[in-house]
């Protein structure tokens, strides 16, 4: 059955993925080794890459073992309960050796047959509609049962994580029911065949038998019970007709009757385990691992996270260097505001010429132009370490070299959100150009930062 | 469908919080390096946007541009008759030239990248003025002919965006979106991606399919952190353990061993909720949170925290009071006796035989069941719900510290207040016990328990629609 294999493939699927989690929901978090998406492979599902960590963790944790067992163990419960139907059937079909005489009332021969199995099937068609309460009798027993096939300490791993995939998504009931339809098919086939077998080579005779009912009421039922299968063409005589009947009588009565423990047992078993399993098919077409439980959901934004790819590596610069001299002395002492405009204390800038902002390279032309003949005694130029220093700012500084004898970088905020990037970068300016004395570099010490 | 993905370049001055903005975008804290030091990013690396299975942009981090007066300086070079009109031509013949591998490497990266994509996403910092180094940059990328979306970003309450709004307008770029990468919400993301449709037409449909999944994404984190809390409740509001309360020795024990599995158990969904967010312990950004080494400062059992929360004052853990009841519960009261108890169980009640047999074993060897008292319950819940709460909106890029506000003002309303009451009688629904019930009960209550949680967390924060 190629959507029942479907089926069972998604299952174990999850089956596999809840056994890691009930594994490690289990375990201490701090023996959950590291586990690395590939990344660099296609995106995938959330339910594949869930699947994919659990099969990686199932070895790592050593559960595929458990797992194994549980199967082999679940197939030998399989084995024996269709083994026991065969037994069953076998059984059953003996009903109508009960009598020495072989003179069988068909009332009940039908009831004996199909009693229990139509009973059954109608509690089956009730409890669809009943809520289902998991984790009762049954689920216990099954449980039990599989324990007594494995009993190494993961496999009740194995065994918990069967049950919550189970009810987690609903399957329960359907799993449950095909395994019933199936046995009951088995079953039935048997006991038909069986019957087909001892009506083959031993003689009974049919009668129609009763303490409590009158004459019209089982005439009534005989009329009912021989249209039941009159779409088949089979045939059952009238009541007064079996009372009397001839060798060909019983015989078609023969056929009816294991017609009718075909058609209305074992068919309608096959049917109904088909209409299941068709269920089952369209079900496992939308079965994806639910990720928001517990155990799983904290793996989905690591494993759902793209991969970085590296397009445009760095290559080292080689060869730009651009040193720029000092003069050795110069006339007057001047402050210059470097990008903006920004608050700065009064004392700081008190015996220095404005020379405005420095932000432009036509900025930086008007200066060179003005302290070329004549460089400044020193520079002062105020700093908002508020803003990143960049190449750009550094390069308007190196303009300013060869116009000052002192060049003073003052960083205008105490706590600016880049004082430490500015400290760095103005002393790596002052070691490769070898400023030595001729660089000063100081910072606000009480400012109204914000 | 599947389609080309969308190529996008986040480009912009450094330090202006680019793989900051990546990080946030991409929902990983660990994309790239930060630092307040220039040039951090030195490389052009990229990272997929994804919808389901489907890649549905590529996102170019690339290197700040450092030196833009100098660079447009250095570009009307290569402006002749050919080309005056073709500036994407005079920036390839740009790339050609030795500066691009040597004095202008960095923004030859930039460069390169931008005349190969898409678009470009030029990341601003709000909080600089509006320099003339700025708007160079701007006029460099705008070269590259390509679709230009502004994303403003380091907003807050106190920004004035004006002047980088109006500086914008006038090179008529007018599509300028608010993005803040030490907070997020849905909208800033749903309002960036209207905006790449707009600008790309073309990719309106897998860009519309991101935007679903990023709806999805948000949902998820809220339906799984709400699960994670009611299952703690659970857990820990349906955990026993038996206690001789006779033996002064053996009831402290016990208390403290109940005390360190209920605290165990919270840490671990503290950790658990935190990864859902895509938070690891350690990150920075956690560090003013009331955590410490993946647990809370003040452990559930501390009259401190419940203080803090407005929990009423009580023992944290009762003993005796349930088993009692439990039983009593089971027999139908005394007047039934064990007869009824044995007929119930001969009777098929599997399960409830399951969920009385702890209390009978401890009611027959003269012990006690010790639960978690409803003000434990309670502190649980409330402090969950205000983490859930503020890493919600917590942006993947934040540095700066998270403060949690322990308000007692959090209500628990009815309907909660009586499903909290509940737990403790489902008595084998804790995890915490050894036992593993997974019966539809128990799912059933967590589903409705966790509905409630999750509502309370998307109407209580601002997290789908705040950002205006």
């Amino acid at each position: 059955m190629i959507p029942l294999q479907q089926f069972k493939s998604k299952f174990l699927q999850l089956w596999q993925i809840e056994l890691v989690r009930c594994y490690e929901r289990d375990q201490s978090p701090a023996l959950q080794p590291p586990y690395s998406p590939n990344t660099q492979q296609p995106p995938q599902s959330i339910h594949v890459q869930l699947h994919e960590r659990a099969l990686h963790f199932l070895e790592h944790y050593q559960l595929y073992h458990s797992l194994n067992n549980t199967i082999k163990s679940l197939k030998v419960m399989v084995f024996l309960l269709f083994a026991l139907a065969l037994v069953v059937g076998f059984g059953l079909a003996k009903v109508v050796d009960g009598n020495v005489s072989r003179v069988l009332s068909l009332p009940w021969v039908l009831f004996a047959l199909l009693g229990v199995h139509l009973l059954l099937y109608f509690i089956w068609l009730a409890m669809l509609f009943i809520k289902p309460r998991q984790g009762g009798f049954i689920g216990g027993f099954i449980q039990q049962g599989l324990q007594l096939f494995n009993r190494t300490p993961k496999a009740k791993y194995a065994l918990q994580s069967l049950g919550h995939t189970l009810n987690h998504y609903q399957m329960v009931k359907l799993v449950v029911s095909i395994f019933s339809h199936l046995y009951w098919l088995v079953l039935l086939t048997t006991a038909a065949l069986i019957l087909g077998l001892l009506f083959l080579f031993q003689s009974y005779s049919f009668t129609w038998e009763t303490t409590v009912l009158n004459l019209p009421t089982m005439t009534y039922l005989a009329e009912l019970l021989g249209r039941s299968l009159s779409w088949l063409g089979l045939s059952l005589p009238t009541v007064e007709v079996l009372q009397t009947a001839s060798a060909e009588q019983q015989a078609q009565v023969g056929r009816w009757l294991i017609g009718m423990v075909l058609v209305y047992g074992s068919g309608l078993r096959l049917v109904t385990a088909l209409l299941v399993a068709g269920v089952l098919t369209v079900r496992s077409k939308g079965l994806t691992v639910d990720h928001t439980q517990p155990g799983l959901s904290h793996l989905v934004p690591l494993l759902l996270r793209s991969g970085t790819q590296s397009v445009d590596k760095e290559n080292p610069v080689i060869g730009y260097n651009q040193q720029a001299q000092q003069p050795a002395s110069g006339v007057g002492h001047y402050w210059l505001q470097l990008e903006h405009p920004e608050a700065v204390e009064q004392q700081l800038t008190a015996n220095h010429k404005t020379l405005g902002t420095l932000a432009t390279m036509s900025d930086l032309e008007r200066l060179t132009a003005q302290f070329k003949t004549q460089p400044a005694a020193s520079m002062l130029v105020t700093i908002d370490n508020q803003l990143t220093p960049d190449r750009g700012n550094m390069r308007l500084l190196r303009g300013l070299l060869p116009l000052a004898a002192e060049l003073h970088c003052h960083l205008v905020h105490e706590q600016g959100a880049f004082t430490e990037g500015w400290l760095s970068v103005l002393q790596g300016f002052n070691s490769e150009h070898n400023l030595g004395q001729g660089m000063r570099i100081s910072q606000a010490e009480h400012t109204n930062d914000n | 469908m599947t389609t080309k993905p969308v190529s996008m370049s986040v480009v912009g001055h450094t330090n202006t919080g680019k793989t900051s903005f990546l990080r946030t975008l991409l929902k990983n804290p660990h994309f790239g390096e930060v630092a307040a030091t220039p040039s951090t990013t030195r490389d052009v690396s990229m990272a997929q946007l994804i919808a389901g299975t489907e890649v549905v942009a590529e996102l170019f981090d690339t290197p700040g541009l450092e030196d833009s007066q100098a660079l447009y300086m250095h570009l009307q070079q290569y402006v002749n008759a050919q080309n005056k009109h073709n500036s994407p031509a005079v920036l390839a013949s740009f790339l050609q030239s030795p500066q691009a591998n040597n004095e202008f490497e960095q923004e030859a990266k930039v460069i390169r990248q931008l005349l190969h994509t898409d678009l470009a996403l030029f990341v601003i910092d709000t909080r600089t003025p509006v320099l003339e180094k700025y708007l160079d940059e701007l006029a460099i990328l705008r070269m590259a002919a390509k679709p230009i979306i502004p994303v403003l970003n380091f907003i807050n309450e106190n920004s004035d965006l004006a002047p980088w709004q109006s500086a914008l307008a006038r090179v008529n770029l007018h599509n300028s979106v608010l993005f803040d990468t030490q907070s997020t919400s849905l909208a800033h993301e749903t309002r960036l991606l209207e905006q790449c449709i707009a600008a790309m037409p073309i990719a309106r449909e897998p860009l519309q399919r991101l935007l679903k999944t990023r709806a999805q994404e948000q949902h998820f984190k809220t339906t799984a952190a709400a699960n994670l809390l009611a299952e703690l409740l659970v857990n820990v509001g349906a955990y026993q353990t038996a206690v001789r309360l006779d033996d002064s020795a053996d009831v402290a024990a016990a208390q403290q061993h109940f005390k360190q599995t209920v605290i165990n158990a919270e840490n671990k969904a503290l950790q658990d909720i935190l990864a859902v967010f895509g938070f690891q312990l350690g990150d920075a950004r956690l560090e003013q949170l009331p955590i410490e080494n993946g647990h809370w400062q003040q452990h559930s059992f501390d009259t401190d925290a419940w203080r803090a929360l407005g929990v009423e004052a009580g023992t944290g853990v009762v003993a005796g009071g349930t088993v009692g009841a439990g039983i009593d519960l089971m027999v139908g009261g005394a007047s039934l006796g064990a007869g009824t108890l044995i007929g119930a169980m001969v009777g098929g009640m599997y399960q409830g035989s399951k969920k009385f047999s702890r209390q009978l074993q401890a009611k027959f060897s003269g012990k006690e069941l010790m639960q978690a008292d409803q003000q434990v319950l309670e502190l649980l819940f409330k402090r969950q719900l205000l983490l859930i709460q503020a890493l919600a909106t917590r942006g993947h890029a934040a540095i700066s510290p998270v403060y949690l506000k322990l308000s007692n003002g959090l209500v628990v309303d009815k309907s909660l207040k009586k499903l909290l009451q509940a737990i403790p009688r489902q008595v084998n629904w804790s995890a915490l016990s050894g036992a593993h019930s997974h019966s539809s009960d128990r799912s059933a209550f967590i589903k409705k328990l966790s509905d409630q949680i999750g509502a309370l967390i998307e109407t209580s924060s601002d997290y789908y629609l705040s950002g205006n």
